[in-house]
């Protein structure tokens, strides 16, 4: 069975942002919504070092939802809009979400989630992206979808089709052959906030 | 004011309710009061008036409808809970009402439904694991015991005798100090999470003064009747102030 998932290989992400500005074209995201955020291990400022002169490092953490076998977000919606594929993608059905805000109390990942407050703005006149990209609206919560409608018709995430650096690895972690499982083959990774339970198929190769 | 205001309104005044009905089954009247059905008349309408608030935390009530489907979302554990207890405390008040009294194991029932109706609200916050502030153990003392000193404190001023007996001053007082206790532990928490803890402290001091008004009471040096509703309402202000506190931790 298919249950797709994706490896940041964090010693070849340099922190370029390409993945959220990719992602935020082809979701046709409004303004102040981002799917994925590319965190600096120094902290809130990007491209900020950890440690104290001369003893600096730089180290980033694209950070984006989880798509978790047992996501915390999908027990709480009081609606049933936060939904779980088959293989394994963790979307929400905007017709049905109410913007309760529920399913971002329950994650533990910081800032995946975006609420719409009000009609969505954009900073382009003209819709970009995908002609399949999901419609915003206000009153909802959005995240990201590991493109869902791009993976449909054979094709991989956005962020991992421009990344510069190919830290990016996707597919079916079932499947031994494919490139994600061959990815994490003999590699050291962590995920994010084990101790939640929510079993994360995001892997942060280390 | 707090996004949470619903949320807020439903926990404390439901709390109320089942905190005094819960008490009320476990420490009852040694010989029956007047008007038994004053105290489940109460609760039921304290419930009644949270149930009231609850679907506005979806923005629109009739989505309610559509949350009582969902049996792994809290607001429908909570609707579930409370329905269970609603149902007891209306035999109870229909009893009380039509034959004076109502069976002590009907009541137990309606304080075990009341006991997990308070777990099922701490858990709400509990799974919240996006808030640090929530997402740990130290909720659940705040809601049971909060719930359980303010319904002691309001079943005192409703039952004349409570005030006249040593085992139940006994035992309000030790909620009122207990739940002082889990508003300061709550607050070392939030402290070190970096979240505003003043609310809770002042809450905790507030319930503490709701326990020293117990003790004027109990030593004579207080009208029970005056001294009931004056330890009410310090320790209701106290929980209210706390769980206001909490609440405002939530900047989504």
């Amino acid at each position: 069975m298919t249950r797709y998932g994706m490896a940041i290989d964090t010693r070849r992400c340099f922190g370029c942002q390409t993945c959220s500005v990719a992602c935020k074209m082809a979701n046709n995201l409004p303004k102040g919504v981002i799917y994925n955020h590319v965190y600096s291990s120094g902290g809130d400022i990007p491209d900020m070092a950890e440690g104290t002169w001369p003893n600096l490092s730089l180290s980033y953490q694209p950070t984006a939802c989880q798509h978790c076998d047992n996501p915390s977000c999908l027990h709480v919606c009081p609606t049933g809009a936060t939904q779980k594929r088959d293989d394994g993608i963790v979307w929400v059905d905007p017709d049905l979400c109410i913007g309760c805000r529920s399913c971002i109390m329950a994650c533990p990942y910081e800032g995946v989630r975006t609420m719409i407050e009000d009609d969505p703005e954009y900073y382009l006149d003209v819709v970009v992206g995908e002609a399949d990209a999901p419609q915003h609206q206000r009153g909802v919560v959005e995240k990201c979808t590991f493109c869902m409608n791009l993976i449909d018709r054979g094709e991989v995430p956005a962020c991992m089709q421009l990344c510069p650096g190919r830290a990016r690895y996707w597919g079916d972690l079932d499947d031994p052959d494919s490139e994600i499982s061959q990815a994490i083959a003999g590699r050291e990774y962590e995920k994010l906030r084990e101790d939640a339970g929510t079993e994360p198929n995001t892997y942060y190769l280390i | 004011m707090i996004s949470e205001f619903p949320l807020f309104c439903f926990t404390t005044l439901a709390g109320l309710g089942i905190g005094a009905y819960a008490v009320n089954a476990v420490l009852p009247s040694e010989k029956e009061p007047r008007r038994t059905w004053l105290l489940p008349l109460v609760c039921l309408a304290l419930l009644a008036v949270g149930l009231l608030c609850l679907p506005l935390h979806l923005g629109r009530p009739e989505r309610m409808l559509i949350a009582l489907t969902q049996p792994g979302a809290m607001i429908a554990q909570e609707a579930y809970w409370a329905a269970a207890f609603g149902v007891v405390a209306l035999i109870d008040l229909i009893l009380s009402k039509t034959k004076g009294t109502a069976p002590r194991a009907l009541r137990i029932v309606g304080a075990i439904a009341a006991l997990g109706l308070m777990c099922v609200m701490a858990n709400a916050y509990y799974v919240s694991l996006g808030i640090a502030a929530w997402a740990s153990w130290q909720t659940f003392p705040v809601y049971v015991l909060g719930d359980l000193a303010m319904g002691a404190a309001l079943v005192m001023a409703l039952r004349a005798d409570a005030a006249e007996n040593a085992g139940f001053m006994w035992a309000a007082l030790v909620l009122a100090v207990a739940a002082a206790a889990s508003f300061a532990l709550e607050a070392a928490h939030f402290a070190s999470v970096g979240a505003d803890a003043t609310l809770l402290i002042v809450g905790a001091v507030v319930a503490v003064a709701g326990g020293a008004v117990l003790l004027t009471v109990k030593y004579g040096k207080l009208s029970a009747k005056t001294g009931s509703w004056m330890a009410f309402a310090c320790l209701f202000v106290g929980v209210a102030l706390a769980r206001y506190g909490f609440y405002a931790a939530c900047v989504l």
